[in-house]
């Protein structure tokens, strides 16, 4: 159940202190021209931005602090404005990678994002390690909103949307029937898109995880031609010819779940990776009756750190169901071959992997460009990747589906994060906010009590 | 000149040591290299050795120190042998990332080198976050080259030729920089070369938007990405169009070196990335007359996440210079495409970066079967990186050039036995027959160079 806090008196209480702004002529600059304005934190403020009042800001420091186990990166400024980004939680090892570009960002101006970026983008690489980067660009965009008073949806171009489509994401994780339920029969997927249809969000767009991005490689027996791997492996290490047994399983799977969904509501399949191009192509056709949304990674995909546009060209010609792939894939460069050949139908980059925000949007209109559609991953990017898949969501060409919507744990994240809307999720959709920056914020006092020792200070 | 050491005296008892063996069997199973003696001592470890007498070796620890700035990984197992590998030297930050993999390790039988690797492969990338994983392979090679008594590149499928070329291109005494603009600072240069001792046949020089004092001349591009004033470290690289007293600023200086040099040796350019497309094709197109042996890196290369297979295959099919790139790039599966559509005509990948020894060997026939040459790249790997690369050069196609050498800091050679002395001869070196990499730190030594963080990295 998410808690969205909605508390303004507490988050224009923490929006002055973190700017370090005593001054009523800093307050107004921050919150609007007008009282009313001041009055609400929902009309940013336009062109009366930190950096004009006193001069350029610069970075101080970037610190890195493990919160519930999600690297959050905080980077500091001489006028005491901070910015925030979120890595994906559950990747505690990423904080010296992140600390990694400190030195390289310190003395710089945050508010020229794209400047602060070419220092470091080549400086990352094929998903984790595009992670720190990405996060990094957040936070620069989140401070250069504050200090602009904008949304950063503005600086990105401006939204062309009110409100941003999202698919189920996390909340596949929050109902099934006990959180280690994955299971491999047609029953189980059928109960499971079952509540999830009755969610309390009412997504449009349903994503399972199915044939080796599900257990069924480890489990369902006789599923492929190969020997699944033991414990101690990193994701979705099973992969190998699909035996006959193997597809039917996964077809009747499909069939179980269109039941219950109809056509009320799409469904898309995370697949792999672990199929063999021609396995691939062979579950394509026999998946063609189902009107998929789209069959995400069955070649590559989640850890694989390469593109394979070729292999794809060949499945995505191959069928109709739409062919998905690009959470692991970083900056633009990669995305090249994929979409310039149509080597895929539609690309999910993931905005805290990709190289950040910018470089998503960017991709997005390059994908546009060629009639490719977007649908971003982003199921464990935390409260502070939900906001920055919402204000780069809500830029984004008509292309665009959903993005993937992540639900925090612990549960404790929607008491220490002020600024998101209550409740967050409104008929499948994300009210895009507009308070400045990524428009979240942490209520310092509760988040102080969830730092480890060795990161006490990194609200100070 | 290098200090390399030959004392068979060290090494023989920290083989011993290292293999955890007191007997004297065990002793003529390690050094007696004689087929013959091997076929008639039932002791041999190759015919009898750990593996099959015992029950199969397990990975009990993964250690990494930093030593003179390089992240050395030691991988422990049960039976007392120890598995060692190294990163490229400035690269002390590597240390997490290296053991960001031990937990996957623990338990696996590291002879099976090619396992334990599918468990981790995919969680490295382009560098330097492919260098821990890349290193990690090495040192399985190193400990199953050790349990069989054979050195690696008989588990590669065989040395195909017995010495290995190496070529210059960093390090005091190895590459010299030209003085000066005149006739004279080009002669004096060459002359250096040419009498440094190793015999280069091929030297490498940085030039161009690789070398400093070109990329930050104003002449030399349109690119004005200026310092910011209160910056604490500026990005090493810059990129923009060229000006056309940049493309003589490189002619000149290529001139000068080819004149001095004289036809004796070959001249490699490192020289990217940072040229646009069509830059680098006028580029390439207006040193055809020097008789360069490759241009590097021109497009993408150090330090850029990505390989833009389809710009280097214009740019290769648009002159006769040949096109170089690679060290940035990991496993083969980002090879690929470079290589299918011969985007290039000489692969530099590093072994310490690009997924390890046997990675390399692979990419490496790849590359033969589309008649493409490799030069690997590894001028920061050190003295373990360089037995790295003369055990997988052995085994490499005969489409191989040579590897770049390395040259350590002078301590690196008090601390690392088995090397030979001297180790370059004639810009070859000769392949050795120890048990896996065959070469091993000098504990007593080694230690000294140890932080207190590090301090039981050998215990």
């Amino acid at each position: 159940m998410a808690k969205a806090s909605n508390n303004f008196t507490a988050q224009r209480r923490n929006a002055i202190k973190m700017l370090g702004l005593g001054s009523t002529a800093g307050l107004l600059g921050m919150f609007g021209n007008t009282p009313a304005q001041a009055a609400n934190l929902d009309i940013p403020s336009h062109g009366q931005g930190i950096s004009s009042a006193k001069g350029p800001l610069i970075i101080t420091d970037v610190r890195c602090a493990i919160i519930g186990g999600s690297p959050v990166v905080r980077i500091m400024t001489n006028e005491g404005v901070s910015g925030y980004g979120q890595a994906e939680s559950r990747k505690s090892y990423l904080k010296p990678y992140v600390l990694f570009y400190k030195e390289y960002l310190l003395g710089e101006d945050p508010t020229n994002v794209e400047r602060c970026m070419m220092k470091i983008r080549r400086m990352g690489a094929f998903k984790p390690w595009g992670a720190a980067v990405s996060a990094i660009e957040m936070a620069l965009w989140d401070l250069a909103g504050k200090a602009a008073g904008l949304p950063v949806y503005k600086l990105l171009g401006g939204k062309i949307r009110d409100r941003v489509r999202i698919y189920n994401g996390g909340i596949a994780r929050t109902n099934p029937l006990s959180a280690k339920d994955t299971g491999i029969d047609p029953q189980y997927y059928a109960d499971t898109v079952s509540r999830m249809k009755d969610a309390k969000e009412k997504v449009s767009i349903i994503k399972m995880a199915i044939g080796f991005h599900s257990s069924m490689g480890s489990q369902a027996p006789n599923f492929f031609y190969g020997d699944p791997v033991g414990p101690k492996n990193p994701p979705h290490a099973n992969r190998g010819p699909l035996t006959e047994q193997g597809l039917k399983r996964i077809i009747s799977c499909v069939e179980a779940m269109k039941k219950i969904l109809g056509d009320e509501i799409g469904l898309a399949l995370d697949c792999g990776p672990g199929f063999m191009l021609s396995d691939a192509i062979r579950l394509c056709k026999a998946l063609e009756p189902y009107n998929l949304m789209w069959m995400e990674d069955l070649l590559t995909g989640d850890y694989r750190p390469y593109v394979m546009a070729d292999d794809y060209l060949e499945l995505t010609r191959s069928t109709t169901v739409p062919i998905h792939t690009g959470e692991q894939i970083y900056l633009r460069q990669n995305f090249r071959e994929l979409i310039e050949k149509n080597a895929v139908r539609v690309v999910g980059p993931d905005v805290a992997d990709v190289g950040g925000m910018a470089e998503i949007k960017w991709i997005a209109e390059y994908a546009d460009l060629h009639g490719i559609q977007m649908a971003p991953h982003g199921i464990f990017n935390g409260l502070i990747g939900n906001a920055a898949q919402v204000h780069v969501g809500a830029v984004m060409p008509q292309n665009f589906i959903a993005f993937e919507y992540s639900v925090a744990t612990p549960e404790w994240w929607y008491d220490i994060i002020t600024g998101l809307p209550d409740p967050l999720v409104k008929n499948g959709h994300i009210d895009v906010w507009d308070s400045p920056g990524l428009g979240v914020n942490f209520i310092v006092k509760e988040a102080k009590k969830y730092l480890s020792e060795e990161d006490k200070n990194f609200f100070d | 000149m290098t200090k390399g050491k030959n004392d068979f005296g060290i090494p023989r008892r920290n083989a011993l040591k290292m293999l955890g063996l007191g007997t004297a069997s065990g002793l003529l199973g390690l050094f007696d290299n004689n087929p013959a003696h091997a076929t008639a001592n039932k002791s041999n470890l190759f015919a009898n050795g750990l593996v099959t007498e015992k029950a199969a070796l397990k990975i009990v620890d993964l250690k990494c120190a930093i030593i003179g700035g390089s992240a050395v990984v030691r991988i422990v197992t049960n039976e007392g042998i120890s598995g060692y590998a190294q990163a490229e030297t400035p690269k002390p930050y590597l240390k997490p990332f290296v053991l960001f993999y031990k937990d996957y390790l623990i338990g696996e039988d590291p002879t099976n080198v090619e396992r334990v690797m599918m468990k981790i492969r995919r969680m490295g990338s382009f560098k330097p976050w492919g260098s821990a994983v890349s290193i990690i392979e090495t040192a399985l090679w190193d400990i199953a080259g050790k349990a069989a008594n054979l050195p690696i590149y008989k588990l590669l499928g065989g040395k195909v030729r017995d010495q290995v070329r190496c070529y210059a291109s960093y390090g005091k005494g190895i590459r010299f920089t030209v003085e000066g603009k005149t006739p004279q600072h080009y002669r004096d240069w060459a002359e250096k070369v040419k009498s440094s001792g190793y015999g280069w046949e091929i030297i490498k020089e940085n030039i161009g938007f690789h070398g400093p004092s070109m990329k930050n001349n104003p002449d030399f591009s349109y690119s004005n990405l200026s310092k910011s004033p209160d910056s604490k470290k500026d990005a090493p690289y810059y990129r923009g169009p060229m000006k056309a007293t940049g493309y003589k600023m490189v002619v000149d200086h290529v001139e000068g070196m080819r004149k001095a040099l004289g036809d004796d040796i070959d001249l490699g350019l490192d020289i990217g990335p940072g040229f646009m497309l069509f830059d680098a094709i006028k580029m390439a197109n207006l040193l055809e007359p020097y008789n360069i042996c490759w241009l590097e890196d021109m497009l993408s290369g150090d330090y850029t996440p990505y390989v833009t297979a389809d710009d280097y295959r214009q740019l290769t099919e648009s002159t006769s210079v040949p096109i170089f790139t690679g060290e940035q790039i990991y496993l083969r599966q980002n090879f690929r495409e470079l290589i299918d559509r011969h985007a290039i005509d000489i692969l530099g990948p590093d072994p310490a970066d690009m997924g390890g020894i046997s990675e390399l060997k692979w990419v490496a026939q790849h590359a033969d079967l589309y008649g493409i040459k490799i030069a690997p790249h590894g001028t920061f790997n050190g003295l373990l990186g360089l037995a790295a690369q003369v055990q997988v050069g052995a085994t490499m196609p005969e489409n191989f050039i040579a590897f770049e050498y390395t040259l350590a800091a002078p301590f690196w050679y008090d601390i690392i036995e088995g090397l030979p002395n001297p180790i370059v001869k004639d810009g070859l070196i000769d392949v050795w027959d120890r048990p896996g990499l065959g070469v091993n730190f000098i504990e007593k030594e080694a230690k000294k160079y140890l932080s207190e963080e590090d301090k039981n990295f050998f215990d």
